[in-house]
């Protein structure tokens, strides 16, 4: 084959071979090493394209950089990239070793997080002392805290996105603050409010630095629109009411609200104000908008407001939801061994096996705990309180769909989840669980040659149990998981320890990459 | 239509519009205009012709690739994914699909050289370098210490 073409059109041929198999032909003869070693560069940088670990042309500084974790800071060259990555997929798939690397005794209970993976942050709003925080990821040094002066805001949440911070300020706007080592060099232009400007101006004098912020600018709601829930996706923030579901788009580089849309809904949205917010989750792609209620799952085309995927459901009949599923795709997970201690090398896989159609326990659902998108817009994974989790790939294709759901059934109430496109976290029961989607065609893993469930439509999934989070009784203290963030190399957790008396809070990172 | 002559001396006469997913050959047709000249395509024997032609006549109303698609190809994450039609067409024997892919590199046709290179792709995908060997008749020339090395260095591929 090598002396059969010259060499583009070899290197067209290895262009569409995932990394994996490249290492084979390197070792087919000498004359295939040559040519690896001549043109490896080339071969490796397209195989990294492949997976879609880099953006076609893209420097390798520019992969390496944006990660959490310091895996790829000595990275220099493409095959030792593509190295990395399918040893880091093998350590998601329990093939490796991966540990906790720490637990942070917080000096408070930390509300919600997000990671800044350019500058290794953390941003958590904490709920007993100040609010806004900015923490190192590596230390869990303080690097930033909101200025005081703003009020407390209606409620803990905040999102991140690009360097940018959004939170509440009051009922109707939501504030904007930029990475403060981003504002003299980014090409939008802030424009902070006067209130902003005040509180900001103790701390003018401040040099810009890793971790702080600085006020950008005010989303304002269209009166009397309350914003009850939002969702940031860089550049657009989104703003929902939960009482007439009506939406409010602004572009944050502009402040200008871009968008505004009353979304279809049916008459009759049960909800009890004893499931906590009605609105659960949201989440937004270049074409739709999600929203997740405790009894209602939509997606609404962005440009019309229609839904093209709604279900509203009485709370204990989930399941009448997805009529086209019969009992024999349905999977349950392999019971873990053993409560085990943390921290702890913890990682365990498990197989995926049918579902007893005798067994009805499961059947029992109630309500949707939460949905999300996959960053490229394409696929669904929804997650019902009790624990059942849909993955819809390509939810918007109505045909073929029934071949094409995958259930899986953790065992107890789910509580936290997370999904990242290729992986969803959830902490169910005491127990934290990472299931990895590896069913791409450019998934960085080969598919496994004997799919432990194929005709259930399973190829290439597995559960990785990561940690359990259940104590002995005898402690006479609980623990609680409150948030979770996946990110390509990392699971992070946030869960405090409850005795009487005593509040422990902890943030933990389960780091994938840590031995690579 | 446009008379196409191969290295063995055939002729072939086929529609413009299917010599023309050929670059080559659209090129050359620009640049003589209208002539009844014969085009001579030494590189390629009449049996290649007649399957490629085969590709060209099939996709011959499918809009031409511009040069902005072939750019755009790569900022897309590349698909190994091949058309049912073409999936068909390509199931060949390993000459003659080598002799398809030089043709299509020397004529210029991409999507018929995509095609060709993905099917060598995905017959080399999954395998062992014993039965890469074996599939392209390659004749393992590492001494034992060279071979425990390369493997040594590239195991992190292995073990699925």
């Amino acid at each position: 084959m090598l002396s059969a073409f010259p060499p583009e059109v070899v290197l067209n041929i290895l262009g569409f071979l995932p990394a994996y198999s490249l290492p084979a032909l390197e070792c087919a003869s000498s004359a295939w090493k040559h040519f690896f070693d001549i043109h490896q560069s080339i071969i490796y940088q397209s195989a990294a394209t492949f997976h879609g670990i880099a953006s076609p042309g893209s420097p390798i500084e520019d992969v390496a950089r944006a990660h959490i974790s310091p895996w790829l800071d000595n990275v220099t060259n493409w095959k030792d990239l593509c190295r990395k990555y399918i040893v880091l997929e093998k350590s998601w798939a329990g093939k490796g070793v991966t540990e906790i690397t720490f637990g942070l005794d917080m000096a408070a209970w930390i509300s919600a997080f997000k990671l800044d993976e350019e500058q290794r942050t953390i941003i958590c709003t904490t709920r007993d002392e100040g609010w806004l925080k900015v923490i190192c990821a590596k230390t869990g040094d303080l690097l930033w805290d909101h200025p005081a002066g703003l009020d407390a805001p209606v409620s803990a949440q905040f999102d991140y996105s690009h360097g940018f911070i959004a939170f509440p300020r009051n009922a109707m706007q939501v504030e904007i603050w930029q990475r403060s080592t981003d504002y003299a060099t980014s090409s939008f232009t802030p424009a902070p409010d006067a209130d902003q400007t005040t509180a900001w101006q103790p701390y003018a004098h401040i040099p810009a630095a890793r971790g702080h912020y600085r006020p950008f600018t005010v989303l304002s709601s269209l009166s009397p629109n309350l914003i009850d829930a939002f969702r940031f996706v860089f550049p657009y923030l989104l703003g929902i009411s939960e009482m007439d579901y009506f939406v409010s788009i602004w572009d944050v580089t502009t402040a200008a609200l871009v968008q505004t849309l009353t979304l279809t809904t049916p008459e009759h949205d049960f909800h009890d104000p004893r499931f906590g917010p009605r609105i659960r989750s949201l989440d937004m792609t270049q074409e739709h908008i999600l929203v997740c209620s405790i009894t209602r799952l939509g997606i609404y085309c962005r440009k019309t407001g229609e839904a093209v995927f709604q279900s509203s459901i009485p709370p204990s009949n989930i399941d009448s939801l997805f009529p086209h599923v019969t009992s024999s795709m349905e999977c349950v997970l392999g019971r873990p061994l053993a409560w085990l201690k943390m921290p702890g090398s913890i990682v365990t896989s498990y197989d995926i096996r049918p579902r007893d159609p005798n067994d009805q326990s499961s059947s029992m659902q109630n309500g949707f705990r939460a949905a999300h998108l996959s960053p490229c817009g394409n696929n669904l994974v929804v997650i019902s309180s009790h624990g059942r989790v849909y993955y819809i790939p390509s939810f918007s294709n109505s045909s073929d769909m029934r071949s094409r759901i995958r259930i899986v059934d953790m065992e107890g109430d789910t509580t936290v989840t997370a999904f990242d496109g290729k992986r969803v976290a959830l902490y169910s029961g005491s127990e934290l669980y990472c299931i990895s989607l590896n069913d791409s065609p450019t998934a960085v893993l080969p598919p496994r040659s004997q799919p432990i469930c194929h005709s259930f439509g399973f190829p290439s999934t597995s559960i990785q149990h990561i940690a359990s989070f259940s104590s002995p009784t005898e402690y006479n203290h609980n623990i609680y998981v409150t948030s979770v963030q996946l990110t390509s190399t990392s699971l992070w957790v946030h869960s405090f320890i409850h005795s009487p008396g005593r509040r422990v809070p902890r943030l933990h990172c389960v780091d994938f990459s840590r031995h690579i | 239509m446009v008379n196409l002559v191969t290295s063995d001396n055939e002729s072939f006469t086929v529609e413009k519009a299917v010599a023309s997913r050929s670059v080559l050959i659209k090129n050359m047709l620009e640049d003589v205009g209208e002539s009844d000249q014969p085009i001579p395509l030494p590189n390629v024997t009449a049996s290649v012709l007649k399957k490629v032609l085969e590709y060209c006549d099939h996709h011959k109303n499918e809009p031409m690739p511009t040069s902005e698609d072939l750019a755009a190809e790569d900022t897309r994450k590349r698909t190994t994914d091949i058309g049912e039609w073409d999936q068909k067409f390509i199931q060949v024997d390993q000459e003659m699909l080598f002799e398809i892919i030089l043709a299509a590199n020397y004529l210029d046709i991409k999507p018929l050289l995509d095609v060709g290179c993905k099917t060598v792709a995905n017959m080399i995908k999954g395998k062992t370098p014993e039965e890469i060997r074996k599939l392209f008749n390659i004749v393992n020339d590492f001494t034992p210490e060279e071979e425990a090395q390369i493997k040594k260095e590239n195991e992190w591929a292995e073990d699925r």
